[in-house]
């Protein structure tokens, strides 16, 4: 299974000339392998909110489809979209303030140190993040129904998701309990990802 | 079945829980500098920490695929004249689903004998409709919450510094004309070509890098826009032509005259106008304003500037809205009237917009 980071209308994308067909695969294999160190980037830049995050990406893929062209390696897409992705979480930024929305940003010397650790464990990762992906999702379909659920509500199919406030008000349990339980299974899903991986590779 | 193995995590639960509530929007100040303290002391907090974030954009990723909807409009004009054929290519993207409801027009006439009854009626019907829709429109006014447009992004066009010294010329932020030579952002000194451009006056600019629009020998003219948003209501709503009409939009920019490479255009005079515009075609402007660079040459000039090569000015332009008809989101428009002398270049730096109480 791939992942496919950017949808196409197929009936749109029958109709392309070969340029444009060559121009979409071309961004969309550049785009996807740096959607989640690129997603990563923005959280630490946006007060860790993984929505906001993801309205940045959006704007980030647009300006980046519109500037790309043939002529750019894999390289210089990267660097652009970062330079795009830190401007977009700038102008986020100063959107909050301007509407005195309450943010916790982290210093930007521990922001930093956090991106560099996060493009450091990337870039040591051997596999290309569309597999890594493939990977997650074959560990999501393996989770019991009870643990399932409860991920499904954290991170929500319609790609709201609840807080964990909110989940446990739903629940009637104490967001403590909330919190251990998902760490469970997110340090379970990472163990679970290498094995996967393994497998895939071998 | 279960196929997950239960590890215990090797973290302390104080990390494991500041780190979900930072990624949970749930941090207060303390927590924050808690977090913050750790994450700088500890390499091995960091690392998890990092690992967190990846696992919890890469489960956001899954549960909310990126969906990015490219609207292009492309023309392609061909020209023969004698033995030589011009070839131009225009091509814009937008992302958009705003359609504009086009006005009802109601073209039927009504003959009759008695039409001079009929256009008494008439009259005094408009004259009706006409005060109801005054009274109609301060009651609006009064009622409309006030608006606010927030900062325009890149507004000192910044770029993205490469090695050597060099930049990026992409004019990030902005929609620009499809010519990247004739649309882009260089350092002030040096022009894409690499002659000296701003001897004199590049030190007096506060930002590093400027736009620069040009208009070429066959007298294509460059241009930037940027959709305008509201930042008086949270979530920062695109502002509307019929939000804006009657409003005035005062803008404040610098405009700066190169010194021309080589001698080709020594006059280097440049129209250049600034504007509301809609975001279809044909792009209409619901508020426009003529500069000339130099001082004489342009009739339909609202204001002469008459700068001399490598010189700069602070300029402020009030635009008023009309937008009759318009629909749709809006845009500011800075660019190069056609009618300017071909070869001509400009810069444009530190654009600042602000809507101006009625």
């Amino acid at each position: 299974m791939i992942s496919k980071t950017l949808h196409l209308d197929h009936a749109i994308a029958s109709g392309l000339s070969e340029h444009d067909h060559a121009r979409i695969a071309r961004f969309t294999e550049y785009f996807a392998e740096i959607r989640p160190v690129l997603s990563a980037f923005l959280v630490t830049r946006t007060g860790g909110d993984p929505s906001a995050a993801g309205d940045c990406l959006q704007e980030v893929a647009v300006v980046l489809w519109k500037k790309h062209d043939a002529g750019w390696s894999s390289e210089d897409f990267r660097r652009y979209a970062f330079r795009c992705a830190d401007i977009e979480a700038r102008s986020y930024r100063r959107k909050c303030h301007r509407l005195g929305r309450r943010i916790i940003y982290l210093a930007p010397d521990v922001v930093q140190a956090l991106g560099n650790e996060t493009q450091e464990q990337i870039a040591a990762d051997p596999v290309p993040s569309r597999r890594r992906l493939d990977a997650l999702q074959l560990c999501l379909d393996g989770l019991d129904p009870v643990q399932r659920e409860l991920l499904d509500a954290r991170y929500e199919k319609d790609g709201v998701g609840k807080s964990v406030a909110d989940i446990a008000r739903d629940r009637g349990c104490k967001m403590e309990a909330l919190y251990k339980r998902l760490e469970r299974i997110r340090t379970s899903l990472q163990s679970c990802i290498l094995k996967r991986l393994k497998e895939l590779h071998t | 079945m279960n196929i997950i193995p239960s590890e215990q995590p090797p973290e302390s639960g104080e990390l494991i829980e500041l780190v979900d509530r930072y990624l949970d929007q749930r941090l207060d100040e303390a927590d924050g500098k808690r977090l913050e303290t750790m994450l700088r002391d500890n390499p091995r907090a960091r690392q998890y920490c990092a690992g967190r974030i990846r696992l919890h954009t890469e489960l956001h990723s899954l549960a909310r695929p990126l969906r990015i909807e490219i609207h292009e409009d492309r023309n392609l004009v061909i020209e023969q004249a004698g033995g030589v054929s011009t070839v131009t290519a225009h091509h814009s993207n937008r992302v958009s689903v705003a359609p504009s409801t086009a006005p009802i027009e109601a073209s039927t006439k009504n003959r009759s004998a008695r039409w001079w009854f009929v256009a008494l009626a008439l009259a005094a019907l408009v004259s009706l409709a006409w005060w109801v829709h005054l009274r109609h429109q301060e009651t609006a006014r009064q009622q409309t919450p006030a608006l606010s447009i927030a900062a325009l992004e890149n507004a000192s066009f910044e770029a993205e510094a490469l090695k050597d010294g060099e930049i990026r010329n992409t004019v990030v932020g902005w929609e620009t004309s499809p010519n990247k030579r004739q649309t882009a952002v260089v350092n002030p000194g040096m022009g894409l070509s690499g002659a000296l451009h701003l001897p004199d006056s590049e030190a007096q600019l506060r930002s590093p890098q400027v736009l620069s629009l040009v208009i070429d020998r066959l007298g294509e003219a460059s241009w930037v826009r940027q959709r305008l948003y509201d930042n008086s209501a949270p979530g920062a709503q695109r502002l509307q032509l019929p939000d804006l009409d009657g409003r005035t939009v005062r803008v404040e920019l610098t405009v700066i005259r190169p010194n021309p490479e080589a001698t080709a255009y020594a006059a280097n005079d440049v129209f250049l106008y600034t504007g509301i515009q809609e975001e279809l075609s044909p792009g209409r402007k619901a508020a426009v304003h003529r500069i000339n660079s130099g001082s004489t040459g342009w009739s339909q000039a609202h204001q002469n500037l008459g700068l001399q090569n490598d010189q700069f000015v602070k300029i402020t332009v009030d635009l008023k809205v009309k937008a009759k008809e318009m629909r749709g989101d809006a845009f500011f428009v800075i660019g190069i009237d056609r009618k300017s002398p071909p070869g001509g270049q400009i810069y444009v730096d530190e654009i600042s917009l602000k809507l101006l109480d009625r």
